[in-house]
């Protein structure tokens, strides 16, 4: 069914290219109708980067077809449909990207109910849009390719409005509640697994299911009166309990089980529940002069992790977590302190001609700006190299604008670090000693977007 | 040794940035003159600010005073648009087009109605209430009600 659904969204794409001229949008009996497709190629001398890079690849792309139409002076409704592909994300999956009915009753208030892109920072946005962008990659450490489907929309309602500000430009707002879709074979559940703590103890997880309390986003923008200048500020929190299949691998503790452990047999134990509370909030700024674009912007997210598991209460791992400094409640509780993120980045990009731009950003990620240097991670067991607590990224674009509706870039970063990165795409290496993230390392990539 | 080209890059950059500006080499844009704003007879606005110029034609200002929607019109690649987005939006076209494309695919808004010759914007002025546009001076011919800019 899946597939069929994916074969449908293409073809009705493609049609879309083909029959409307390939200029502009399709209006039909009052209902717009635009459309984007990408395929993009991408290549990493190390690491993979949420997908195989390291051996090339082009599970990268992505197409969207979306209907609008004006229903009274008021009220407009719309819609459009995503699938996208990165490694293992998205996998060209038709998705209901947003679904809204929009109700602008006055310039300063709007009513929108449904499902609505997720306002944080500049650009989250827009992420889906390659064309709208200079980059083929927004900067990491405030867009995290792993959270992009679960921070692309919410679903429930949201308010909305522009105040004017007399002498001192005007504010443009967005609040949101609602929840959000947290799939339990995707980027935020691969995360998740690597965030389990207690590896060093023989146990591991696989997320099977993620249940979204709630969710709610912010966001003000202060246009300015000096001309190209805004400010902006948002924030979102969410919490989410995942139920988790737990597995014992036998090989790390060979005193107990002797021949078990030397095939690596794995023991499947009760379930684990990984609750997590997240509030992020984002600091940004955007300068425009003539096509020079600059932008800034700072994110930190608070993190309070739970976790449950009976084995926890009692036994052999209940005496070794006491012993490693963690006290389980009766039921098997554990609360991790809570660690906050950090990233901030800073970009440049000039279009010198109507068809060609360039730009450069250079990004920093922390995954807890406590341990910035990784210490406190490779000391619990979280990793084994201390590079995975940070990700430095400096970038070079260059964009082609074809025509107005045929975009190409070629991209190429500089990493250092490899926060971020999943365990999943980056198995433990077969050969001992061998490091299992590299800490210097480059990814290539190269895009070409086509919009009506 | 595969990053060495990105000094020269940079210095590209910056070499650009520093000859280019809206007489450099460059430049994007040539100006060919004012443009005129006009509307439709309905509108109750004889003048406007720039101010409110900008805040139309970026969708933050959707009424007139007397609560009458307002209905954007947009013309084609021209110098009179060049002109006009550069003077009174304070965008590039590529940015303008990119800033209304950003509405129509989050589900933000509608991409005005864009027309390929002033006659058609005149005509379609005429004929829509609510409606404004801009031509340039010298196809205005006094056959629709023009909008002073303060």
């Amino acid at each position: 069914m899946k597939n069929l659904m994916r074969v449908i969204f293409i073809v009705t794409v493609l049609t879309a290219v083909q029959g409307f001229g390939c200029i502009y949008a399709y209006e039909y009996k009052g209902i717009d109708i635009r459309g984007f497709i990408s395929q993009g190629y991408l290549q990493s001398s190390d690491n993979n980067f949420f997908a195989e890079t390291e051996d090339g690849t082009t599970q990268f792309n992505e197409a969207g077809i979306n209907f609008s139409a004006d229903v009274s002076d008021k009220l407009r409704l719309g819609m459009q449909f995503l699938a996208r592909d990165l490694g293992s994300i998205g996998d060209n999956e038709v998705l209901l990207d947003w679904a809204v009915a929009d109700y602008r009753w006055q310039d300063y208030l709007g009513l929108r109910v449904g499902n609505m892109k997720f306002v944080h920072g500049l650009y989250n946005e827009t992420r889906d849009l390659d064309m709208l962008r200079t980059f083929i990659f927004l900067p990491q450490s405030v867009y995290n390719e792993a959270w992009r489907e679960s921070s692309a929309s919410v679903q429930g309602v949201g308010f909305y409005g522009d105040l004017p500000l007399a002498d001192i430009g005007s504010l443009n707002y967005d609040v949101q509640y609602g929840t959000i879709n947290i799939s339990d074979d995707k980027g935020a559940a691969r995360l998740l697994e690597d965030q389990w703590p207690f590896k060093a103890t023989g146990l591991t997880i696989d997320v099977d299911k993620i249940d979204v309390e709630r969710t709610y986003a912010g966001s003000v923008k202060w246009i300015t009166n000096m001309e190209g200048l805004v400010i902006g500020a948002s924030t979102y929190g969410y919490s989410f309990e995942s139920e988790c299949t737990t597995m014992f691998d036998t090989s790390s503790d060979p005193a107990t089980f002797g021949g078990l452990a030397s095939f690596g047999t794995q023991l499947t134990v009760p379930k684990s529940n990984f609750d997590v509370d997240a509030t992020t909030y984002t600091a940004s700024m955007e300068f425009t002069w003539r096509n020079l674009v600059f932008a800034a912007e700072y994110m930190t997210t608070s993190y309070e992790l739970e976790l449950r598991n009976e084995l926890f209460g009692a036994g052999a791992f209940n005496t070794a977590l006491v012993a490693a400094g963690v006290t389980p409640s009766a039921n098997g509780t554990v609360k991790i302190d809570e660690f906050d993120s950090e990233g901030y980045y800073g970009s440049v990009a000039y279009r010198f001609t109507p068809w060609f731009e360039l730009g450069t950003y250079y990004s920093v990620y922390y995954a807890n700006k406590d341990d910035k240097s990784g210490s406190e991670r490779v000391a619990k067991g979280l990793d084994t190299e201390k590079h995975r607590a940070w990700l430095k990224d400096w970038c070079l674009t260059t964009r082609f604008d074809v025509t107005e509706n045929w975009v190409v870039k070629v991209e190429g970063h500089k990493m250092n670090g490899a926060a971020i990165l999943l365990g999943a795409d980056n198995p433990v290496p077969e050969t001992a000693g061998e490091e299992r993230y590299e800490e210097d390392w480059y990814l290539y990539a190269a895009k070409v977007s086509y919009n009506f | 040794m595969k990053w060495r080209i990105i000094p020269v890059l940079i210095a590209v950059l910056f070499i650009g940035i520093a000859v280019s500006g809206p007489t450099g080499l460059f430049a994007t844009s040539g100006r060919a003159g004012d443009v005129v704003v006009i509307c439709n007879d309905s509108v109750p606005a004889s003048s406007l600010s720039r101010d409110n110029i900008q805040e139309m034609f970026l969708g933050r200002k959707t009424r007139w005073s007397d609560g009458q929607k307002i209905t954007l019109t947009l013309l084609k690649d021209s110098d009179a648009n060049d002109v006009f987005l550069e003077e009174y939006v304070e965008k590039t076209p590529q940015q303008f087009r990119d800033y209304w494309k950003k509405q129509a695919f989050t589900g933000r808004g509608r991409i005005p109605d864009t027309f390929a010759s002033p006659q058609e914007v005149i005509e379609f002025v005429k004929n829509t209430p609510g409606a404004v546009g801009y031509i340039p001076a010298s196809a205005y011919e006094s056959q629709v009600k023009s909008i002073t800019i303060e």
